[in-house]
């Protein structure tokens, strides 16, 4: 009697170990909560219409003629 | 012995399982425990600012490679220049990314708050107010790029109130309004420990400065004209006079006059380098037009044009995030206007003035130029059409503040014009939505009541 005992706990304790020593290397990675990505879909720039590269085009020549690098 | 021997062999692998699992502390690091050690987190993030590395709390030059790059003081139409977005919409990404960033100086802020709340000594009442202080600074600045500008507070959106340590919580965006009390908070918990030390950076008359800017933000004007007339009569800190301004503005890294917190004093910055390199970037996009002309017919008798722009209109200002008494001044003009005392904010414009341009004649109310036709901002900060006075006053603040990081944010404020520029051969336009930066998208999409800025999609 004494001796199943024994073997039944000799069985249980080798049984724990190998569960609670198998537990230990645990994953450190986060868990997956989306596919997703992590960023947002910069604007689209537009075509300039003529009027838009005119006033450009009249803002640098201001600059080159303030500055000098017209002479 | 039988079965001593069988219950120790049941029980020993339960004691010595996953031991490593229990042990959390990292290897060279200390969990604080003492008033000194707490103290310690907070020189850590002081010495961050100190050193320039910081850009959360007073700000860096990359902080102001952003800013001054979605701005219109530089013209990326005259040219786009080296490493500056080119508008706002280029910058949504990092902008997002950086939201994360603020959180984790208000974990520290948070730690040592929560462990050294009612401690006697004096290490430990300057470490809880610079971090009362420091969170306050960080709430500040989240409402100016997280939230959009002050209209109706209740219903707008503000940030998470994080008030204590826990890494579990998720708490989400509360309104505007109890974003802005909780920050002012912060600001009055900090001044209730009479802040003195400069050890701990944060002492009585900066927390007070950043106070009337968050008052200043929140639009009121009562409160802002009474703490700038507090700082300006009482701190100690005067005007610097026309002759010592370009010494004081361009000072590499030490805080001189009027100059009440900057980042940056550490001579020894192991960032000089990138400094360096950085201000090369701010100097290849030349100043627009709509700034140089108000400098007048003799942009030389203003001390700022001479130590602001060289011949070629590229900026030669020392780029540092600081608050100057002139800042206050000209937060305490705006408020004084808005609360209909035209005189008082007039005498402090040329106050300013006379300490600025050489034979600076007085302004008067009849006298002031009328209000520009094609001028990018074109109602005030309540959404009333500009006046002479206000856009005297937002001039100087163009002129004073300039490549501090402020001109973003005086549009902000203004209106949110929406204005474009040309880059690669497209129109880029900043839309009004784009004043406002989104929050960190990861927390939007783990957590469905955290709500996203207007105007952000996948």
């Amino acid at each position: 009697m004494k001796t199943e005992y024994s073997g039944i706990i000799a069985i249980l304790s080798l049984v724990l170990s190998v569960l609670c020593l198998g537990g230990c290397s645990y994953s450190e990675q986060p868990p997956k909560t989306t596919d997703s990505s992590s960023n947002y879909v910069l604007p689209k720039g537009e075509i300039p219409s003529q009027e838009d590269l005119d006033e450009v085009k009249a803002l640098r020549a201001e600059y080159d003629n303030a500055v000098g690098n017209n002479k | 012995m039988g079965k001593r021997f069988i219950l120790t062999a049941a029980v020993l692998p339960l004691a010595i399982a996953c031991g490593n699992y229990l042990s959390v502390q990292p290897q060279g690091y200390v969990l604080p425990s003492t008033d000194e050690e707490f103290a310690s987190v907070m020189h850590n993030i002081i010495r961050d600012v100190e050193g320039g590395g910081d850009e959360y709390i007073v700000g860096n030059i990359d902080r102001l490679l952003r800013l001054e790059g979605c701005a219109d003081d530089l013209d990326a139409n005259i040219r786009l220049g080296t490493n500056l977005v080119s508008y706002a919409g280029e910058a949504i990404n990092t902008m997002q990314s950086a939201y994360r960033s603020h959180w984790p100086v208000v974990k520290d802020c948070n730690i040592v708050i929560e462990n050294l709340d009612g401690h006697s000594s004096e290490t430990a009442g300057g470490a809880l107010s610079a971090a009362y202080a420091i969170k306050g600074i960080i709430y500040y600045n989240m409402i100016r790029d997280y939230c959009e500008p002050w209209d109706s507070p209740e219903s707008q959106l503000g940030l998470p109130i994080v008030d204590r340590f826990d890494i579990g919580d998720r708490p989400v965006r509360s309104s505007l309004r109890q974003t802005a009390d909780y920050a002012l908070t912060m600001f009055d918990k900090a001044l209730e420990l009479h802040p003195e030390d400069p050890l701990f950076f944060f002492t009585e008359w900066i927390v007070k400065a950043y106070k009337a800017k968050l008052l200043f933000w929140t639009e009121d004007w009562s409160g802002t004209a009474e703490l700038c007339r507090d700082i300006m009569e009482n701190s100690g800190f005067t005007l610097t006079p026309r002759q010592e301004y370009a010494d004081m503005i361009n000072s590499a890294t030490q805080r001189k006059g009027e100059v009440m917190v900057r980042s940056h004093i550490n001579n020894s910055s192991e960032l000089d380098w990138y400094f360096s390199m950085v201000k090369k970037y701010l100097q290849s996009r030349p100043a627009a037009s709509s700034l140089v002309a108000l400098y007048g017919d003799e942009p030389e008798k203003d001390v700022r044009y001479t130590s602001s722009l060289d011949g070629k209109r590229f900026a030669v200002k020392t780029a540092e995030c600081k608050v100057r008494l002139s800042e206050i001044l000209l937060m305490r003009a705006e408020a004084e206007y808005h609360l209909g005392n035209s005189q008082e904010a007039l005498s402090l414009v040329n106050m300013l003035r006379q300490a600025r341009i050489e034979g600076a004649s007085p302004l008067d109310t009849g006298s002031l130029p009328e209000v520009r036709s094609g001028g990018r901002i074109r109602e005030d900060a309540m959404g009333k059409p500009l006046t002479p006075l206000l856009q005297a006053i937002l001039d100087e603040r163009r002129k004073e503040l300039f490549l501090e990081g402020d001109r973003w944010y005086e549009l902000k404020r203004n209106g949110r014009p929406e204005w474009w520029v040309l880059s690669n051969g497209l129109k880029y336009t900043t839309k009004q939505y784009l004043y406002t930066a989104p929050i960190y998208k990861g927390d939007v999409d783990i957590n469905p009541e955290m709500k996203q800025n207007p105007g952000y999609e996948d």
